[in-house]
C-alpha cells in the first residue's frame, strides 16, 4: 500500500520499437549494398550522341558534295524509337531530335545545300488543334525525307556485374523511294557493380 | 509470456544486427559504376556466356566490309549508267542464340555501312522495304501512296540468314547473304562469310 513499482524507464514495449528501427536500419543498409552502380543512359550521353549525329551529318560527303541547287531536301524530324533496355522518356527522345536540330546551321544549310528542317509531325498535329487556319498551311508541308533514329542495347551480367551497350543508330531516308541516303551510329558502354535498383 | 516477448525481442535485435553488417560488408569488386570505352571488356561481359558486343560490332562491319568487296564483281551488278537498287528484304536470325535486339543491331549496321561507303553508293543505292516506307508515308507525307521507286530490271532484293554452330568451346557465327532478281526471283548470286569465336 503506498509502495510503488519501479517502472521500468526501458520497457518491452520501447524495446520491440527500438529493435524494429535497428532491424529496419540494418535492411535498409543490406539492401543499398556499397558502391552499387547504374548502367542507364545519362544526361551527358543525349548530349553527346545529338553533338556526335550533327557533326557526323555536317562532314558526311552526302551535305557536302550538295549545293544551292542540289534537289530539295525537306527534312521531317522524327520521334526516335527506344528498343534499348532503357526507359527513356518521350522528353528525353525528343531533345536528342532538338538539340541535334539546335546545332545545325539552319541558315547556311538552307541557302548552300538546299537542306531544310520540316516541323515533326506531331508539333504540326497540335497546332492544328489550337490554329484552324494551320490546316491550310500544312498542306504546303511535304516533307521530301525523314530523319529516324533508333537507340538499341545490348546487356549482359555476371554475378553483380552488369554492362549494358547501346547503339544510337540514325538515318536519313527518302520519303519518295525508301532510299538511305545517310547513316550512322554512335555506340557507348556503361557498366555497373553492387547491388542497387533503378 | 513475457519471457517469450523478450526472446522475439532479442531475436529481432539479433537479425537487425546482422543486417546491418551485411551492409558493411566489403563491395565487390570489378569495374565501378559509368563510361567505359566500347572497346573494352568488363567484368559483366567476359562473366557471361553469350557473345561479346564487340563481337556484333566486329561481325556487322566485317560482312559489310566483304558485301562492299564482293558485290561488284557479280557480273549483273558490275557498274553502269544507273545505280542498281538493293532493297533489304528477308533477313533472318538463325543463331538459335541471339536474341532479336541483338540480330537487329547487326542487320541494321550492315547497312549503315553500306551507306556510309561513299565509293559503294556511286553506285548502289540501299532502299527500305516497302512496308517500312508505307509507314513512314502514312506518318509524315499528306499522299501515302508509294509511287514507282524502282526499275525491276535493276533492282535486287538482298535476303540472308544469320547461323551459329559448334560443339564444346569454339563456335562459328557465319551470314549467309543472297541475291534475289526483283523482277524474275532468280538468285543470281549466294556468299557465305564467317566468323568464329572461342568459348561463346
Amino acid at each position: 500500500m503506498g509502495d510503488s513499482v519501479p517502472r521500468r524507464v526501458f520497457n518491452s514495449g520501447s524495446a520491440c520499437a527500438l529493435m524494429l528501427v535497428v532491424g529496419g536500419v540494418g535492411v535498409l543498409g543490406a539492401c543499398s549494398g556499397s558502391g552499387g552502380g547504374s548502367s542507364r543512359l545519362s544526361n551527358e550521353d543525349f548530349v553527346e550522341f545529338a553533338a556526335a549525329a550533327g557533326e557526323s551529318l555536317r562532314a558526311s560527303y552526302q551535305v557536302r558534295e550538295r549545293d544551292g541547287e542540289s534537289a530539295d531536301w525537306l527534312v521531317a524530324l522524327t520521334d526516335p524509337v527506344n528498343l534499348s533496355s532503357d526507359v527513356i522518356s518521350e522528353a528525353e527522345r525528343w531533345s536528342i531530335m532538338e538539340r541535334l536540330k539546335g546545332s545545325m546551321p539552319l541558315a547556311s544549310l538552307r541557302e548552300e545545300r538546299n537542306i531544310r528542317f520540316v516541323i515533326p509531325r506531331e508539333v504540326a498535329d497540335r497546332v492544328e488543334g489550337i490554329e484552324s487556319d494551320w490546316q491550310l498551311a500544312m498542306q504546303g508541308r511535304e516533307p521530301t525525307h525523314a530523319l529516324e533514329a533508333t537507340i538499341r542495347s545490348v546487356t549482359r551480367r555476371a554475378d553483380e556485374q552488369r554492362a549494358d551497350f547501346y547503339a544510337f543508330q540514325m538515318s536519313i531516308v527518302d520519303a519518295a523511294s525508301g532510299e538511305v541516303v545517310w547513316s550512322d551510329d554512335l555506340l557507348l558502354k556503361r557498366a555497373a557493380v553492387g547491388r542497387a535498383w533503378d | 509470456m513475457s519471457s517469450v516477448r523478450e526472446l522475439g525481442i532479442w531475436a529481432v535485435a539479433g537479425f537487425g544486427g546482422a543486417l546491418v553488417l551485411a551492409g558493411c560488408a566489403s563491395p565487390p569488386e570489378g569495374t565501378s559504376s559509368g563510361r567505359v570505352p566500347v572497346g573494352w571488356s568488363t567484368p559483366a561481359e567476359s562473366g557471361d556466356a553469350r557473345v561479346l558486343p564487340d563481337d556484333l560490332v566486329g561481325f556487322s562491319d566485317f560482312w559489310a566490309q566483304a558485301l562492299m568487296r564482293d558485290l561488284p564483281e557479280v557480273p549483273r551488278l558490275r557498274p553502269g549508267p544507273e545505280r542498281t537498287t538493293i532493297v533489304f528484304g528477308d533477313i533472318r536470325n538463325r543463331t538459335d542464340y541471339m536474341s532479336s535486339e541483338e540480330f537487329e543491331f547487326v542487320r541494321e549496321r550492315i547497312k549503315d555501312n553500306l551507306v556510309k561507303s561513299r565509293t559503294f553508293t556511286e553506285n548502289y543505292r540501299v532502299l527500305i522495304d516497302k512496308q517500312q516506307l508505307e509507314a513512314l508515308r502514312a506518318r509524315e507525307v499528306n499522299n501515302p501512296n508509294v509511287g514507282e521507286r524502282i526499275d525491276p530490271n535493276n533492282t535486287f532484293l538482298m535476303n540472308g540468314s544469320m547461323f551459329r554452330t559448334g560443339r564444346g568451346d569454339t563456335h562459328l557465327y557465319y551470314f549467309n547473304f543472297e541475291l534475289v532478281d526483283f523482277s524474275t526471283g532468280e538468285i543470281i548470286w549466294s556468299e557465305r562469310y564467317e566468323g568464329k569465336r572461342y568459348g561463346r
